[in-house]
């Protein structure tokens, strides 16, 4: 199954088709992120924990690095405050992501790490070797 | 020097929310390791931590069992005044290495 008809109910509560819980793989306490994009379209997608060294957790890296560099993170100045929002995310039912999320795609990710690979290597080969230097 | 933590919403707080509510029996104890690794890095102390990814230099601390907590360090100076601001960026299942 890949479409379905749900209905909002009361308390903005949806349910999701048994078929798609178990073809995801997905239990209760699951996280999904959940995206609004331009034409009022809502894509869920998992967002469980995810084993490093995987093109997932490359991915994850990826978008919170960009999240640095757009400053899109929660700060704390304190242990009580860092206490505190640990609290808050243990119980939370939604966790508020940055409003334009810059989650690069997987291909300009790979597009990107190939400029870098070939800028680096075009910058090795114009340096002479040190051994050769007189 | 200022000190500055922060957290990545999707890559930490979503992941640390997830093992904080599965693992609610250990919660303190996690958050006791939480606080601890809080304190080492804010201190610059980066003992027990390994590199994680060597492309863009985050680095890495165990959690509890085999999780772990991916992080970056920023060091600045701003009119004087160092900064060290640390990126709390993921929490994700380390492999199993044999």
């Amino acid at each position: 199954m890949n479409r379905a008809l749900v209905r909002l109910r009361n308390r903005n509560q949806i349910t999701l088709p048994a078929e798609v819980i178990s073809s995801l793989g997905l239990e209760a306490g699951d996280w999904l992120k959940l995206t609004v994009s331009n034409s009022n379209c809502v894509q869920l997608r998992p967002a469980r924990i995810v084993t490093a060294d995987t093109p997932e957790a490359e991915r994850l890296e990826h978008a919170a690095a960009e999240n640095v560099r757009q400053k899109n993170y929660s700060t704390f100045r304190s242990p009580e405050e860092f206490d505190r929002h640990l609290d808050k995310i243990a119980n939370a039912d939604v966790i508020e992501l940055p409003a334009a999320s810059q989650t690069p795609e997987p291909v300009k990710m790979v597009s990107e790490l190939k400029q870098k690979v070939m800028a680096a290597v075009e910058a090795a080969l114009r340096d002479e070797p040190a051994s050769y230097s007189k | 020097m200022k000190r500055l933590l922060s957290s990545d919403p999707e890559g930490f707080d979503g992941p640390c929310g997830e093992l904080l509510q599965r693992l609610y029996s250990r919660k303190q104890e996690i958050k006791t390791r939480l606080h601890q690794i809080e304190g080492n890095l804010l201190d610059g102390n980066l003992e027990g931590t390994k590199e994680h990814n060597r492309w863009t230099g985050n680095r890495c601390v165990p959690l509890v069992d085999d999780y772990v907590v991916v992080f970056s360090v920023e060091e600045s100076s701003e009119g004087g005044e160092l900064t060290r601001h640390v990126y709390l960026l993921a929490v994700e299942l380390e492999k199993k290495r044999h």
